[in-house]
């Protein structure tokens, strides 16, 4: 028994390789799947090429992935550098945990310029808490088999969202006509999208929010659109979504359309047996608006390793790592030659690889706020789109009030908290 | 020689307790206390914590008066009390369920063993498993409820997205759940410790099933019972997370939110953890209010 416990013993520390003397130890913490996780492998190890005093320690987070490296910033032990969602990067940014890298982006912009959509979503007062490294908008992944089967030519410009709607009867089996390509015309639509397209704004100054503007003609309008979707019977019911999966609803040829970014891409080219595409994101009054999203790196303000941090993420945003990335396929580069370049164009699938990068030069997408209380206002916000959605005896009149008076609510209290945390003062 | 020998018992036993005692003290003690402390502030996880006072408690209880006139400082919570508070619903019906199941399991049937792994297994099985086993269940499209109310030319609901039948579906859920769990076991054990010559003597006397249900069953079970259903409101009030968390996200529109649910994301997703602690705080007083009322008045039956 004993000689067992040794030789699992011996065999745990044969498997944990310590730094090499001299060398410093960073460790990045990442999200995504077993093929995102080989590409990061790979920047790793040419990073670790380039600068052998240098060993990064990979630390993927499934799951949650916000909470965990939160509860270890309160330990005192997150890692070096960490890839942030933009939901909580204002959160994390303005309260002082994120090290100011606005000189390394200035350099980095110097060289090649930011996209404006990556500009956008993580710049705040001229200064950069992380360097994007991958922002992106959505497109509409389009199943060409069932299109051509009903007879659906793709317009060069797109759809609105309401020519999108009047598809439905064509293309899903849920108008009884059991020789549909699909049974569904689509998911249904992310409401913050159908929201900004329809021209709402929930503030005044989304970066300095003083005022709440959501009762509004075009939110009205926008809760309208909502409804009229979800009540079509064209679009898939959210458990049923909830159950099987939103991607894999398209992969399997259940829907026609499918609203997505860059990063659906791997799995549906290697997953798909019918021919598909890409086109811009469908439009409303305001145009082709997405919600803005993006994965950038940061180097955590505890990190006794900040410069080799930096030195990291400065490769990670080179043309090496940025080449590295982009073949993964999840990823849209960030700068704009990089963007449309012929190495990022060329890939395929999709076909119309230049979609992804135009949505991002238009910079036409949006999100509630440039500043602390993102959660807190999404949250506000989808309980009313429910209440829109699962209440059809609420007015939209009603639901659109509502929506005022609950962000009123949340100003209110947030100012009787006290002074909000922001980004001019430098980190403690 | 006997001092030695208590002495040796007595280290035994220090053995035995003190291990637990410092987790005790260490993960529940500790911890209880710290969120005491937190709830008298406002702390964003991130940043020290700022000293209010009872500010938490009267945003979280409070009323103001308005235009409109007299609104609580945070509906949210009172809605998401009440969804708490309704859920229990499911309890009384799962004790029923769950000793009518073992008055079944008790009789000299052919198997009863394997009945009874059979009903346990809900008992034993990962909460988060049998929460995804019933998304597919409550799949208003594919899943097994409705393809079954369809069979008899019913239309089911969206269960779970549906605002009239999400709570309603989740206590369904809870009462397949508690059936046949650990309710069903504790009394299957009080029941085998009822001596048969009761039973015996009252049929002598002409006592139908019934009677005997009433006269001998009944009175035989009820520390049980209310072992039971203590537990049962303490785990009520204080659950819902996982089955809200994996099943509904919390809603639609709040239906299926509970306090316990509130708790969680008020501390991180909102940044509020001074709030949300002194939320459960509120919910632990309610707590203990409620089982020294189950014991005042429910323990002083059981004596009697």
């Amino acid at each position: 028994m004993r000689s067992l416990f040794l030789l699992v013993f011996s065999l745990c520390l044969l498997g944990c390789k310590r730094p090499d003397h001299g060398q410093t130890e960073i460790q990045y913490s990442f999200w995504g799947s077993t093929k995102q996780m080989e590409v990061e492998r790979q920047v790793i190890e040419a990073f670790e090429n380039l600068n052998p005093d240098v060993r990064v320690r990979m630390l993927p987070v499934g799951m949650r992935y916000t909470e965990k490296i939160q509860a270890m910033m309160i330990g005192n032990v997150a890692p070096d550098v960490i890839m942030v969602e933009l939901t909580v990067y204002d959160e994390w940014a303005s309260r002082g945990v994120l090290t100011d890298l606005t000189d390394l982006a200035k350099t980095l912009g110097e060289k090649d310029p930011f996209m404006p959509a990556a500009e956008k979503v993580f710049e705040r007062d001229g200064r950069y808490f992380a360097i994007p490294v991958n922002a992106h908008g959505h497109v509409l992944y389009m199943n060409l088999d069932a299109l051509k089967k009903a007879g659906i030519a793709v317009p060069d410009k797109g759809w609105s969202w309401s020519e999108i709607l009047e598809l439905g009867p064509k293309l899903s089996r849920r108008n009884g006509d059991p020789d549909a390509p699909t049974d569904f015309l689509m998911l249904m639509p992310n409401p913050v999208i159908l929201f900004f397209a329809s021209g709402g704004k929930l503030f005044d100054d989304p970066a300095r929010p003083s005022e709440v503007t959501a009762d509004s003609q075009e939110s009205r309008a926008a809760f309208q659109l909502m409804r009229d979707f979800y009540q079509s019977g064209y679009v898939v019911p959210t458990d049923v979504s909830d159950a099987e999966g939103t991607y894999q609803l398209f992969r399997d040829g259940r829907i026609a359309f499918y609203i997505s970014g860059r990063w659906a891409t791997p799995e549906l080219a290697d997953q798909t047996e019918f021919d598909w595409d890409v086109t811009n994101i469908p439009s409303g009054p305001t145009g082709a608006v997405t919600a803005l999203g993006g994965t950038a790196l940061a180097v955590w303000s505890g990190s006794r390793h900040a410069e080799a941090a930096k030195r990291f993420i400065e490769f990670y945003a080179s043309d090496v790592g940025v080449r590295i990335v982009t073949q993964g396929g999840r990823y849209v580069p960030v700068s704009k030659q990089a963007a449309f370049g012929e190495e990022f164009l060329n890939l395929r699938p999709p076909d119309s690889m230049r979609r992804f990068s135009e949505t991002m030069e238009t910079g036409a997408g949006q999100i509630f706020l440039y500043a602390p209380g993102q959660a807190q206002v999404t949250r506000i916000f989808g309980n009313r789109v429910s209440q829109a959605l699962n209440l059809p005896d609420v007015s939209t009149e009603e639901v659109v009030t509502g929506l005022e008076s609950d962000l009123k609510r949340w100003m209110e209290r947030r100012s009787h908290r006290g002074p909000q945390p922001n980004f001019k003062e430098e980190n403690p | 020689m006997r001092i030695v020998g208590q002495r040796k018992e007595t280290v035994a036993a220090l053995c035995f307790l003190v291990p637990n005692f410092v987790g005790f003290l260490l993960f529940t003690l500790w911890p209880v206390m710290a969120a005491f402390l937190l709830s008298f502030t406002q702390w964003d996880l991130l940043t020290p914590p700022r000293w209010v006072g009872l500010g938490n408690f009267v945003d979280l209880l409070g009323f103001s008066s308005t235009p409109e006139g007299l609104q609580a400082n945070d509906p949210a919570f009172w809605h998401y009390l009440w969804n708490t508070l309704f859920m229990l619903i499911g309890l009384p019906l799962s004790m029923a369920g769950a000793l009518a199941l073992a008055l079944i399991l008790n009789k000299k049937l052919r198997f009863t063993y394997a009945y009874r792994l059979v009903f346990f297994l809900p008992g034993i099985l990962s909460g988060v498993a049998i929460f995804y086993l019933w998304r597919w269940i409550y799949n208003p499209d594919y899943g097994l409820l409705n393809t079954a109310l369809a069979m008899i030319g019913i239309e089911g609901p969206a269960w779970l997205t549906d605002i009239t039948w999400a709570k309603p579906a989740l206590i369904l859920m809870g009462l397949w759940l508690g059936v046949g769990g650990t309710g069903m076991l504790l009394y299957l054990a009080a029941l085998q410790a009822i001596s048969s010559d009761l039973y015996e003597a009252a049929e002598i006397d002409g006592a139908g099933p019934w009677a005997q249900f009433r006269a001998i069953t009944w009175p035989g079970v009820m520390p049980v019972t209310f072992f039971i259903f203590v537990m049962g409101i303490i785990g009520g009030l204080q659950g819902g997370f996982e089955m809200a968390y994996i099943m509904t996200q919390g809603g639609p529109y709040g239906a299926t939110t509970t306090v316990g649910y509130y708790i969680y994301t008020m501390a991180y997703e909102n940044f509020q953890m001074g709030y949300a602690a002194a939320v459960a705080w509120v919910l632990f007083v309610m707590i203990l209010g409620i089982t020294l009322m189950n014991w005042r008045f429910g323990g002083k039956n059981i004596t009697s």
